[in-house]
This record gives structure tokens, C-alpha cells and sequence, in this order.
């Protein structure tokens, strides 16, 4: 590999410091570091060559995971995709983030690559998007302008695209914890670990008497963006959980989807593994809500 | 374009000052001297360059000097204690867990930082923190009979002291 280009490295300590960091050198494009996992990827192989090199792991408070008093799970834009895997809130209660995490990239990866940089990286592939779009999360970011809370829904703009503006970082990510729901995150790679999803479901769901009563899908790799399948989700709401509905269900998301055709698969593979992808993220997120309601004592039936 | 920084190298402190584009990796190699830190791909994916920053595996190709700013740094030299190997390489080399050796370093590393994380591991989680170690030599087999032949030797010491 040949070295790195040169470039000036600044690691503020402060927003205040980055804000004025980013006054000083208006005009330039800064490359935002925090795991590196995928800016230093981009750097050595030339895809990016940014002159200004922003390390955002010195700014407090923007690391870790927390209930917050209004029911939501926040988690802080620095917290590494290893902190994810290994966090028992999000293991027992949001399990498709979980899943999402287990499965991103190797260990070394996940020790460094963090939430925020998952998602500001854009890719419709990126393992924490699909979830945060089927869990309904809102993005929080900053900026020298302000702060703004970004629903999921508005953030991926266009391949590699998010509603990010130039200088803006994301500082964390608030998730609603729903009572009685449970999800699952299903993901097809051409290997078991360490590669970029062909495709992913991410499900979150709650059964009442045997019947969906509330539904979110959200899709990986089945467009230029992360999206959410909304027709499937329609017609999976108020019917019963049963296979033929399921499979319905996984043919209504594929005929929403408009994956490209890349070297990691052909547009046609694409479209009919989704199908089966939401078939099993439904089914995993229904094992788990016989889970809930052994917890509650059978009280939902 | 450089930054000075102080970090611990196997348990020696070294104050430096570096170019910011010089990568963990090329500063472990050609300014510290320690070649047990290999780069196969420089992109991530092979864990040849595995050392552990803080304890905690990382891929050195993809962290800057710079960034190591304060941190300890372990290669695979540093876990030679007073001429002695460590048990993990001791215990790779009597599975037959080298073979061209390229790979090693990093396996080794990685191992060093399951065992601290979970003293029991399965054979799964084995396989799970190592996916990112790629052996050419495809000898996978032994390497994980080996760490877990380590955490087994622990525990069995564990019993019979405890």
C-alpha cells in the first residue's frame, strides 16, 4: 500500500475548539475521523484525500449508552460497534442492533469503527442503518449553525448521501424503547463474517393475540438508500402471523426495492433473496415475542 | 505536517514527533523496529497487522501514529516476558499453529485480547474473534486448538491454586 497523503491532523477537545477549527480553515472539506475503519480505507486506496483531517475522539460526551428519562436509548456517536454488541440493554431489548453489530466487519473493525461513523458513511449496506430506520430513530447532530434532531426516515438522501451538511458531525443517535416489540436483523454476505451485507432485513414488530398489530421493515442493499418497506409492512398489519402472510409480506418489500446490479451481486440476485431475508427477520422477531410474553406472564394474550 | 505524541511501546514510553500521515503500522516498523507487525492488505481485512492498543485488538494499518497518542501499544514482541514466550505462543507452536508464520503475530494478538475479554470462550467464539485473521496457510484448525488449550490450562491452574 502506498502511504498517505499528507494532510493536517486536528483533534479538538471541545465543540467550541471544533467550530473554531473549522472557521480557520473555511473552505476546506474536513475528513471526519473516528474509527478510521472506513475513512482510512478510503484515504489508502486514493478514493479520498482530504487536507484536513478532524480526529473526533476527543470531543467528551459523545460516548456511551443510556436510558434517558422520556424511554429512549441514547447512544453516543463515538461508541464503538464492539460497546453494541456487548451492552445488555441493547442485546435484550433493541436485539436486531444487536445482531446488526455481531456481525459488522472483524473484531478489530468493531473495536474501532463506531455508530456515528457506521452511519455517516452513507452506504445502504451500512449494518446499523436498516435498524435505525425500522426502529424509528432520529439522528442527532451539530454544528457551528446548531444542533438538529434528524428522523432516520430523511437521512439517507442519495447513494452515499445523507442530510448532512459540510462540517456537520453526527453526535448521537436517540431510539424509542416500545414496550411488547421485539425485532431481528437478518443479513446475506457472500461470507459468514467480516463482509459487506448482499442484502439485509431489519424487523421490528408487536403481536397481540396472534395478530401483527404494528410493524416496521427496513431494507439494506435493496436501493441506492436504506429504505423502509412500506407496503409490506401495510399488509402485514391486523393479519395473523402465518407463512403464507409472511411470504406475501417478503414479496410486496422486493417489488418496492430498486437494488443496482454490483460486483458484490447482480440486481436480479438481489431482488429475490429480500423476499426470504424478510420472511426469516420476521420470523426470528415472532420466536421473540414468545419470549416477551413468557416475561410478562402470558399478560398480552 | 507533524504532531508530537508520548505512547508506550511494549512497555517502553517513547516521545516523538511524527508525520500525521505515518500509519500505526509504518511507525511500529520502521521507526520503532519492531517487524513482527505485518501489513498483508493495508485495508482491514486480513489482521496481519493486529497489535493491541489499550489492551484491545486493533488493525494498525488503519489507525495513525498520531491517533496512538497516549495509548500502550503491544506487538508480538512485547509478549516475550525475560526471554520466555508467552503461553499462547508457546501453545501455537506445539499445535503446529505456524506454518509460514506471516500470520501469526496478529492470530496471536488477537487471542492475547479474547482470553483478557472471556477467559472461557467456546470453540464459536474462538472462530467469531478470529474471523478477522486470515491464515494463507488455511492451518485454522490448530490455531484454535490452541487458544483454547491455553484457556483450559488457565482454568485448570485457576482450580487447582483456587
Amino acid at each position: 500500500m502506498p502511504a498517505l497523503k499528507p494532510f493536517l491532523y486536528e483533534r479538538p477537545s471541545s465543540l467550541e475548539q471544533l467550530g473554531a477549527l473549522l472557521a480557520d480553515h473555511a473552505g476546506m472539506v474536513p475528513g471526519y475521523l473516528s474509527g478510521g475503519t472506513d475513512l482510512l480505507v478510503a484515504m489508502r486506496t486514493g478514493k479520498d484525500s482530504p487536507e484536513l483531517v478532524v480526529d473526533l475522539k476527543g470531543l467528551p460526551n459523545l460516548r456511551g449508552i443510556s436510558r434517558c428519562e422520556d424511554g429512549k436509548l441514547w447512544i453516543g456517536a463515538l461508541t464503538t460497534i464492539h460497546s453494541l454488541e456487548v451492552n445488555e440493554t441493547i442485546r435484550s431489548r433493541i436485539t436486531l442492533l444487536f445482531e446488526a453489530a455481531q456481525s459488522l466487519g472483524s473484531w478489530q473493525v468493531r473495536n474501532r469503527g463506531t455508530i456515528g461513523g457506521n452511519l455517516a458513511n452513507g452506504a445502504p449496506t451500512a449494518n446499523t442503518a436498516a435498524p435505525l430506520l425500522a426502529l424509528d430513530a432520529e439522528i442527532l447532530t451539530w454544528s457551528p449553525v446548531g444542533k438538529r434532531r434528524i428522523p432516520v426516515a430523511s437521512f439517507w438522501l442519495g447513494a452515499r448521501k445523507t442530510a448532512l451538511h459540510t462540517g456537520e458531525i453526527i453526535t448521537g443517535v436517540d431510539i424509542p424503547l416500545k414496550h411488547g416489540s421485539s425485532s431481528a436483523y437478518t443479513k446475506l454476505g457472500p461470507r459468514k463474517a467480516m463482509d459487506i451485507a448482499i442484502a439485509s432485513a431489519a424487523v421490528v414488530l408487536r403481536l397481540d393475540r396472534e395478530i401483527i398489530q404494528e410493524v416496521r421493515i427496513a431494507l439494506g442493499g435493496a436501493g441506492p438508500t436504506p429504505l423502509r418497506a412500506h407496503s409490506a409492512e401495510a399488509y402485514l398489519t391486523g393479519r395473523p402471523a402465518l407463512g403464507e402472510n409472511l411470504i406475501q409480506a417478503g414479496k410486496l418489500a422486493a417489488s418496492e426495492s430498486n437494488p443496482r446490479t454490483s460486483p458484490r451481486a447482480t440486481r436480479e440476485y438481489r431482488l429475490s433473496v429480500i423476499p426470504v431475508l424478510v420472511e426469516r427477520s420476521v420470523r426470528s422477531a415472532l420466536k421473540r415475542q414468545e419470549g416477551l410474553a413468557e416475561e410478562n406472564g402470558g399478560k398480552s394474550r | 505536517m507533524k504532531k508530537t505524541v508520548v505512547l508506550t511501546v511494549n512497555d517502553v514510553k517513547y516521545q516523538e514527533t511524527l508525520p500525521n500521515n505515518l500509519t500505526l503500522l509504518e511507525y511500529l516498523r520502521e521507526s520503532v523496529g519492531l517487524k513482527g507487525v505485518k501489513e498483508g492488505c493495508g485495508m482491514g481485512d486480513c489482521g496481519a497487522c493486529t497489535v493491541l492498543l489499550d489492551g484491545t485488538p486493533v488493525n494498525a494499518c488503519l489507525t495513525l501514529a498520531v491517533e496512538a497518542d497516549g495509548c500502550q501499544v503491544t506487538t508480538i514482541e512485547g509478549l516475550c516476558k525475560d526471554g520466555r514466550m508467552s503461553e499462547l505462543q508457546q501453545a501455537f507452536i506445539e499445535h503446529g499453529a505456524v506454518q509460514c508464520g506471516y500470520c501469526s503475530p496478529g492470530m496471536i494478538l488477537t487471542s492475547q485480547g479474547l482470553l483478557a475479554e472471556n477467559p472461557n470462550p467456546t470453540e464459536p467464539d474462538v472462530r467469531r474473534a478470529l474471523a478477522g485473521n486470515l491464515c494463507r496457510c488455511t492451518g485454522y484448525d490448530s490455531i484454535v486448538a490452541a487458544v483454547l488449550d491455553v484457556a483450559g490450562r488457565r482454568r485448570d491452574k485457576q482450580e487447582e491454586t483456587g
